[in-house]
C-alpha cells in the first residue's frame, strides 16, 4: 500500500467519522421510525404496548381501496384539491409579486413585508382567518353586509368550507415563494435584459423569453417544494374545523392519519394512509421533474 | 494527520453520542419508588385551568398527610387526553394515575392501558354507586375504577324567552319542542338568525353524538346494543331522530353557524340539550342572568316516554405504572374517605368545580348534597335524569365510531346528505367496527 491510498484511506475514514453523528440522527429519527411505520402497514397495533402487534397483511391497503372507503374520496381528493389550490395561488401571486418587488425600490422591505406570514405560526394564522370568517360577526361578512350581501358561512357550509382554507394556505405560502423566486430573479444576468432592451424586445417578450426560461429552476424548486408541503399539510384543517368538517369536506390525508392514530389507535391503518400518501407525493414529484426536465431544466 | 484524525474521531464520537442521548433523554424519573424513598405519582386528567386550580387543594391535602406517596398533577385539554395517554404510553412514560372517559374504557382496557383493580375496590364500588356509575367505571361488566363525572343529558331552555314568545312550560313532546322553536326563532332583515329557538351544540363528536342519542332514548331506541355487537342506529327510533334533529337546520329554525355554546349563555338561543355540568358552566358566564335557566326532562315524541343518556368518567390506575399498589391508595382516599361536611374530595372537587354531585351514596348523603338538591332545581333534574338514563356503550372502537356518527349528523345539518342516507351510511359503517371487534 503506496502513501497516496493510505491518505485516501484516512480521508475516507475522515469523512465518514464527520458523517456518523448526521448518520446516527437519520437512523434514529427517520430509518428506524421509517421502517416500523412500513411494518406497522401491515399489522393492526392500538398504539400502547409493542407486545400487542399482530400481523394482518394487506388488510389494511385493501380497506382503503374499499368501494365504500373515505380515504380515497373524500379524503384523497381534499388533500390534492388543497395541494394543488394553495400552490396555484402562492404559486401565481408570488411570480407577480417577486417580479414587481425586484423592480421597486425598498426590496428588502417588500419582501420582509409578503415574508411575514410565513414566519407565523400556522396556529396563529388559523385563529385570526377564523375570527375574519366568522358567519356572524367576521370582518369578511361584515364587510359584505355592508355590500348589501348576505353572510357567508365559510367554513360551515360544505361547498365553501375547502375553498375558505384553500385561500389561507395560499396565503401563508406566498412569502416563502417570493424570497425563492426573488433570489431566482436577482440570479438573472442584468447583461440579458440589456441585449434584449437595445434589440428592441417589449416587457412581455422580455418575461416570456428571458425571464421565465430562467427562472425554470426557482419555479421546479417551489412547485416541488410547495407541492409536497400541501400534500403533508393538516394543520389548517384541525385548527380551523378541528375535525376535517362540516362531514369530511375539509378533511385530509395528514388529518385522517392523526386521528385514525392517536384517536382511534389504529396504528396500521395510519401507516398504511401514510405510504399511500408518500407514493402520491413521490408520483407527482415525479411528473413535476420530467416534465421540466423536458423544458430543459438539468440541475434536479 | 494523525493528530487531526484523532481529533477529529473524538469530535465526530461525542456528537454521535450527544444524538444519542438527545433521543433518549426524554425520558422521565418517575418518582424513585426504591426502598425508604418516596414515590411521585403522576395524575393525567383533563382538569386543567380553574378545575385545576379547585383539584390542587385536595391533592395538596393528601400530599402534606403523606409524604411517601406524593401525587403530581398533569393537567391536559379534553380534546388532547386520550392523544396524549396514547403518545405517553408508547413512549414509555406512563401516567400512573389517569381521569378516564368511559368511552375509551374498551379501547384502553383492549390495548391493556388500565389495571384491574384490588378487590377491595371493585367492592366498594360495588356497594356504594348507583348502577348507571357502576356501569359507567365498567368494561366488558368489569369495573375498572372508581367513578367520577357522571353526568345525564336533559332539556336547558331560558325561561326569560320562552315567557316573551307567551309558553310558559318547556315542551314534553317533539312537536312542541319543534313548534315553540319555530315561533321563538327572529330574523334580520338580511334573513340571518338573530335568536334561536332550538340548536345542537356543534364542535366535537361527543357534545353532538351525546344529545342525539339523548334524544333517540326518548324515541324508545339505543345506539348500539347491550351486547356491544349490533349498531341500532337502523331502527325506527334512529331514523327519527336523525329526520327530527335535521328538520330545524332544514328548515332555517336553527343555524350552523349560530354558536348555541355562544349564545345560549347570551340569551340569544333559548333551547339545547346538555348534560348536567353544562349548570356550572352557565353560572360562571351568565351571573345574575343565570336565573332565567330553567331545565326539564327531555322532550319525547309522544311526551310520555322518559329517556336520556349517561356518560361518565372514571379514575384508573394504569397498567404499566410500577406504583399501582401507591396508585390505588392514593384513589382509595380520593373517593371514599369523608374530609369536607362528610363529603369525599372527589364529592367536593365536583362541587367546588361543576356544581354537580357525585354519585357515591355518603356524598349524596352529605349535607352539602342535600342542601344543593334542594336549592337547585336545574341540578335536580339531572339527578333525576340518572334514574332512567341509559349508560353510554364504550366499546373498543368508541372513539372511531363517536367520529363516524358525528360527521354524519353533522352532514345532515349541512345539507351534505339526507338523515335517512345518513343513517344508512352510519349503520353500515359502525356495524363494520363492531363487526371488527
Amino acid at each position: 500500500m503506496n502513501g497516496s491510498s493510505k491518505l485516501n484511506r484516512g480521508q475516507a475514514l475522515l469523512g465518514w467519522l464527520f458523517l456518523s453523528p448526521v448518520i446516527v440522527f437519520y437512523l434514529i429519527f427517520f430509518t428506524i421510525p421509517l421502517l416500523f411505520s412500513l411494518y406497522l402497514s401491515f399489522t393492526e397495533w392500538g398504539g400502547f404496548d409493542l407486545t400487542l402487534i399482530e400481523w394482518v397483511g394487506l388488510k389494511n391497503y385493501k380497506a382503503l381501496f374499499a368501494a365504500d372507503s373515505t380515504f380515497l374520496h373524500p379524503i384523497l381528493t381534499n388533500t390534492f384539491v388543497f395541494a394543488f389550490g394553495t400552490v396555484l395561488i402562492s404559486f401565481v401571486i408570488a411570480l407577480a409579486v417577486s417580479y414587481t418587488i425586484t423592480r421597486l425600490r425598498f426590496e428588502g422591505f417588500w419582501r420582509t413585508l409578503y415574508f411575514l406570514p410565513t414566519v407565523t405560526t400556522v396556529v396563529a394564522v388559523g385563529n385570526v382567518w377564523l375570527y375574519l370568517y366568522n358567519p356572524t360577526n367576521g370582518l369578511i361578512n361584515a364587510v359584505l353586509n355592508k355590500l348589501g350581501v348576505q353572510s357567508i358561512k365559510f367554513l360551515d357550509d360544505p361547498t365553501t368550507a375547502l375553498a375558505s382554507i384553500i385561500v389561507v394556505g395560499g396565503w401563508l405560502g406566498i412569502g416563502s415563494s417570493v424570497l425563492i423566486l426573488t433570489a431566482g430573479l436577482k440570479a438573472i444576468p442584468e447583461d440579458y435584459y440589456e441585449a434584449a432592451t437595445l434589440e428592441g424586445a417589449g416587457l412581455a417578450a422580455i418575461y416570456s423569453k428571458i425571464t421565465l426560461p430562467l427562472l425554470k429552476p426557482s419555479i421546479l424548486f417551489v412547485l416541488i417544494t410547495s407541492l409536497i408541503g400541501g400534500l403533508q399539510s393538516f394543520t389548517l384543517s384541525l385548527v380551523m374545523t378541528k375535525n376535517g368538517g362540516p362531514g369530511n369536506s375539509t378533511n385530509v390525508g395528514g388529518l385522517e392519519m392523526y386521528n385514525q392514530a392517536f384517536s382511534y389507535g389504529n396504528w396500521g391503518t395510519a401507516s398504511a394512509m401514510a405510504f399511500l400518501l408518500f407514493i402520491c407525493v413521490f408520483i407527482v414529484t415525479i411528473v413535476q421533474l420530467t416534465v421540466f426536465r423536458r423544458g430543459g431544466v438539468e440541475s434536479y | 494527520m494523525n493528530k487531526f484524525a484523532s481529533r477529529a474521531a473524538s469530535i465526530a464520537l461525542a456528537s454521535a453520542l450527544a444524538v444519542g442521548l438527545a433521543a433518549c433523554g426524554s425520558g422521565k424519573d418517575q418518582g424513585l419508588g426504591g426502598d425508604g424513598k418516596p414515590v411521585t405519582l403522576t395524575l393525567l386528567s383533563h382538569y386543567a385551568g380553574p378545575q385545576e386550580e379547585k383539584l390542587k387543594p385536595y391533592v395538596d391535602m393528601w400530599n402534606k398527610d403523606h409524604p411517601d406517596i406524593q401525587v403530581k398533577l398533569e393537567p391536559v385539554d379534553f380534546g388532547e387526553l386520550l392523544k396524549t395517554i396514547q403518545a405517553k404510553q408508547t413512549a414509555g412514560q406512563v401516567a400512573d394515575i389517569m381521569h378516564v372517559y368511559s368511552l375509551w374504557g374498551g379501547q384502553l382496557t383492549k390495548s391493556k392501558v388500565l389495571a384491574e383493580p384490588p378487590a377491595d375496590v371493585v367492592e366498594d364500588v360495588n356497594k356504594n354507586y348507583p348502577e348507571a356509575s357502576i356501569k359507567g367505571a365498567s368494561i366488558g361488566g368489569k369495573v375498572y375504577g372508581f367513578p367520577t363525572e357522571v353526568n345525564a343529558y336533559g332539556l336547558f331552555y331560558n325561561k326569560r324567552l320562552l315567557k316573551e314568545a307567551g309558553f310558559d312550560n318547556p315542551p314534553k313532546t317533539w312537536d312542541e319542542l319543534y313548534d315553540m322553536a319555530k315561533a321563538l326563532t327572529k330574523k334580520d332583515a338580511s334573513g340571518n338568525i338573530v335568536q334561536q329557538g332550538f340548536g345542537f351544540v356543534r364542535g366535537y363528536a361527543s357534545i353532538v353524538d351525546q344529545p342525539f342519542m339523548a334524544l333517540m332514548a326518548t324515541a324508545g331506541g339505543q345506539l348500539i346494543s347491550d351486547d356491544l355487537k349490533q349498531a341500532q342506529l337502523d331502527s325506527e327510533a334512529g331514523r327519527k331522530t336523525m329526520e327530527f334533529a335535521a328538520k330545524f337546520y332544514k328548515d332555517g329554525i336553527a343555524d350552523v353557524s349560530f354558536s348555541v355554546s355562544k349564545t345560549f349563555p347570551a340569551e340569544q338561543t333559548a333551547m339545547t340539550i346538555q348534560a348536567g355540568w353544562y349548570a356550572g358552566s352557565l353560572q360562571g358566564t351568565m351571573k345574575e342572568a343565570y336565573a332565567n335557566i330553567g331545565s326539564a326532562p327531555l322532550p319525547s315524541p309522544d311526551g310520555k316516554t322518559q329517556g336520556s343518556i349517561a356518560y361518565s368518567w372514571m379514575w384508573g390506575v394504569n397498567n404499566k405504572s410500577k406504583h399501582q399498589q401507591e396508585a390505588w391508595e392514593f384513589l382509595k382516599w380520593f373517593n371514599t374517605v369523608a374530609v369536607k361536611d362528610g363529603l369525599t374530595p372527589e364529592g367536593a372537587f365536583l362541587l367546588d368545580a361543576f356544581n354537580s354531585l357525585s354519585t357515591r351514596k355518603s356524598d349524596l348523603e352529605a349535607k352539602p348534597s342535600k342542601d344543593k338538591m334542594a336549592d337547585d332545581a336545574v341540578l335536580k333534574t339531572f339527578i333525576d335524569a340518572l334514574n332512567y338514563a341509559k349508560p353510554e356503550p364504550n366499546p373498543s372502537a368508541g372513539a372511531e365510531i363517536q367520529d363516524i356518527l358525528f360527521k354524519q349528523i353533522e352532514s345532515t345539518w349541512t345539507g351534505q346528505t339526507t338523515p335517512e342516507a345518513a343513517v344508512q351510511a352510519a349503520q353500515k359503517d359502525i356495524q363494520a367496527k363492531l363487526g371488527a371487534e
